[in-house]
């Protein structure tokens, strides 16, 4: 009997797992299809598609905090499932937050396409920020599926290029801007898209941060890096 | 060698110690008959606990290749041999089974397509090295992990959800093949089937289309160019048309008449030139225009190209023509003429469109110069210099695309199709030779048309 029950917890356990990546797999979508829209010439479907994947995201963010809780209440879970039931919750909503983020731009690049004020070399380096942000988070997302500390951690990294890369553009930006005081608008719409895509590189560290917590049982949100390596060796020794 | 019958042996030192026994019994009396006894049998156990050390020896020895069993006497010996034999046959046959393995894994490795066996639920059971690739996974570390969790497509979540059951070749679900666009990491372009494998799992296989993809998404893109590149002046002469249709004659000044009439015109004229490229282009793609190569002379068709090109830029641009010494230096008698083998229609067209490119993309006043040399390796390098706005590093990858221009409404109003490099590639493609393009902004552009050494050849004037 027992063991049938525990079997069966374990398959909810994996059902609620492969939701919360399956979520993922969704946002990933969404953002890399507004990250194409920035390199893209006009697509009449863009945004229709954006916003009905985005009812989809926040269905299952719903569906999966209702999972969540239904598990707490039935099964009690201790240890590792706990720790992994709480933090899926966290990391649900920060997935539904990128999906916001990639919402917004998907609008911002509509308004882009066509735009004669900026040229697409002009913030290339933006879009090069997005393809960053989009493996930023797919890197996440593996972490997750194979609870990868090491993945997870190699993700603290790759945000930190993200920011570098949002320092640069709005400098560029502002170098835009001063030269010829037209482009002001556009350069503000570009900006606001760099600002979305340097949240979407947060959001995938908090994911990482989700990830150490499941493993090690530590929580590592307001540790430094080096704080973070250095509990990861004393968890290993202490194995 | 032939043994006998195994059980006959078993038998002889017994019936030696019974034997034994006896005579003792009846020479020397009941005690020597029971000393002889008692000794018989412990050499009897000694012999078999022997025996049975040596055998239990061996039975810890590597069961990959084969070892021989100990020899023994008598009984043991028949037995020990016959295990002998049959370990030989369970070695040979163990080895023979690790190939059959050995070659169902190579063939797995080497098959051009990826492989995955997901069991009931979808989790990864195993997958070739190909599929491993291809999707970024890592069976070591992810056997067992749902495929879905690392391959996060949305599509294919839906596609595994299919189901299987009954997948006779009628079942459509069985059929269906789901293209996944550019796999994150990899950047390829995969087809997927399934088919029902094992207990209610299933046999993913992959196979990579991203070159195919690409091509077909070229050809289409190039249909939606072809027809908006057509529908735009279509849409100016249908707009004349209808006008003339609905005034009266009486109401319209002839001038405007004649003024509309002649804007119509430029727009067919430019539909024509369209059409025409196209045809070139397509003739030069299938290579069915079997044209006769000749040999021919350079300077002469220069010299005709320059006469050309400056009656195009109606004085406006100075157009120089430059050859090497060598082709020019008629008093010393020393004077060489060189000659390209090839197509001579296509490569006069193919220079023509570059000098074409210069004029139109020059200002007035600006220089074009056209040069000829032959280069160190012996390849003739058709070369047009000028003094144009020039063209910024990023567009030139993609300057012989057709129908790509860096700036559009200029493009069209100097009367270009967007086809004109593209043609210039076909031609030196043709001709084994290549274009290569120098350019700054501002500054002017050089494109050089390159000519292989075999095509090239000198000949004293």
């Amino acid at each position: 009997m027992t063991t049938h029950l525990s079997k069966q917890f374990e398959i909810e356990m994996e059902t609620i797992r492969s939701d919360v990546l399956a979520m993922g797999g969704l946002v990933e979508a969404q953002l890399a299809r507004s990250v194409a829209a920035l390199s893209e010439d006009e697509n009449p479907e863009l945004l229709e598609t954006i916003k009905k994947n985005e009812e989809e995201i926040n269905q299952m963010q719903i569906d999966i905090d209702q999972q969540c809780a239904q598990i707490i209440a039935r099964r009690q879970p201790a240890a590792v499932d706990l720790r992994i039931i709480l933090t899926i919750s966290k990391v649900v909503s920060d997935l539904e937050r990128v999906g916001d983020e990639a919402k917004k731009i998907a609008r911002k690049a509509a308004k882009l396409q066509g735009n004669e004020r900026l040229t697409r070399m002009q913030y290339y380096d933006t879009i090069r920020a997005g393809e960053l942000a989009q493996a930023v988070l797919h890197r996440a997302l593996n972490a997750f599926a194979r609870l990868d500390v090491d993945e997870a951690i190699a993700t603290y990294d790759a945000d930190d290029e993200i920011d570098l890369a949002f320092d640069l553009v709005m400098r560029q930006l502002v170098g835009f801007m001063m030269e010829d005081p037209r482009t002001i608008s556009t350069a503000l719409e570009v900006l606001f898209v760099a600002k979305s895509i340097e949240r979407i590189g947060d959001h995938a560290k908090n994911i990482a941060e989700a990830i150490v917590q499941i493993v090690m049982g530590k929580d590592v949100r307001h540790a430094s890096l080096e704080e973070i390596r250095g509990i990861k060796a004393k968890v290993a020794e202490g194995e | 060698m032939t043994l006998p019958p195994p059980h006959s042996r078993g038998w002889v030192l017994p019936s030696i110690i019974v034997v034994l026994t006896l005579i003792a019994g009846g020479l020397g009396g009941v005690w020597a008959a029971l000393i002889v006894l008692a000794s018989g049998f412990a050499g009897v156990t000694a012999f078999h606990l022997m025996h049975l050390y040596r055998l239990q020896r061996w039975t810890k020895s590597s069961l990959e290749q084969y070892v021989p069993l100990p020899e023994g006497v008598g009984g043991w010996g028949d037995v020990l041999a016959a295990l002998s034999r049959r370990e030989q046959k369970r070695v040979a046959f163990q080895a023979m089974q690790k190939q059959t393995i050995e070659q169902f894994r190579r063939m797995a490795e080497a098959l051009p397509s990826g492989v995955i066996v997901l069991d009931a639920r979808r989790h990864i059971e195993w997958a070739n090295p190909r599929a491993q690739q291809w999707l970024a996974i890592n069976l070591e570390k992810d056997r067992g992990q749902p495929l879905s969790n690392l391959v996060r497509i949305p599509e294919l979540r839906r596609f595994l959800a299919d189901d299987l059951n009954g997948a006779l070749p009628g079942n459509e679900a069985a059929q269906r093949a789901l293209v996944i666009p550019s796999v994150f990491d990899t950047g390829k372009t995969l087809a997927l089937q399934q088919v029902p494998f094992g207990q209610g799992g299933r046999l993913l296989l992959a196979r990579d289309v991203t070159q195919y993809e690409a091509a077909a998404r070229l050809r289409r893109d190039f249909i939606a160019s072809v027809s908006h590149e057509l529908k735009t002046p279509l849409t100016v002469i249908v707009g004349f048309l209808e006008m003339l249709e609905e005034t009266p004659a009486a109401e319209m000044p002839e001038e405007t008449r004649a003024h509309y009439f002649e804007l119509m015109r430029t727009q067919a004229n430019s539909m024509q030139r369209l059409v025409d490229d196209l045809l070139t282009l397509s003739a030069l793609e299938s290579g069915s225009r079997e044209k006769e190569e000749e040999t021919f002379a350079v300077k002469p068709l220069l010299e005709s190209l320059q006469q050309q090109t400056q009656a195009l830029s109606q004085d406006k641009h100075t157009v120089t023509l430059i050859l090497s010494e060598e082709e020019t230096q008629t008093e010393t008698g020393t004077q060489v003429e060189t000659q390209i083998h090839g197509v001579r229609d296509e490569l006069a067209s193919a220079f023509n469109n570059l000098l074409t490119n210069a004029v139109r993309y020059t200002p007035e006043g600006g220089n074009i110069e056209l040069s000829w040399k032959i280069d160190g390796e012996g390849r003739g390098i058709f070369a047009v210099r000028d003094t144009g706005i020039g063209i910024a590093a990023e567009h030139l990858p993609r300057l012989t695309e057709r129908f790509y221009r860096v700036d559009r409404g200029r493009s069209r109003a100097s009367g270009g199709t967007g086809l004109g490099l593209a043609i210039v590639k076909h031609v030196l493609l043709r001709h084994q030779g290549e274009l290569a393009i120098d350019s700054r902004v501002g500054k002017g552009s050089t494109f050089s048309a390159i000519i292989p050494a075999v095509r090239v050849s000198r000949q004293k004037a």
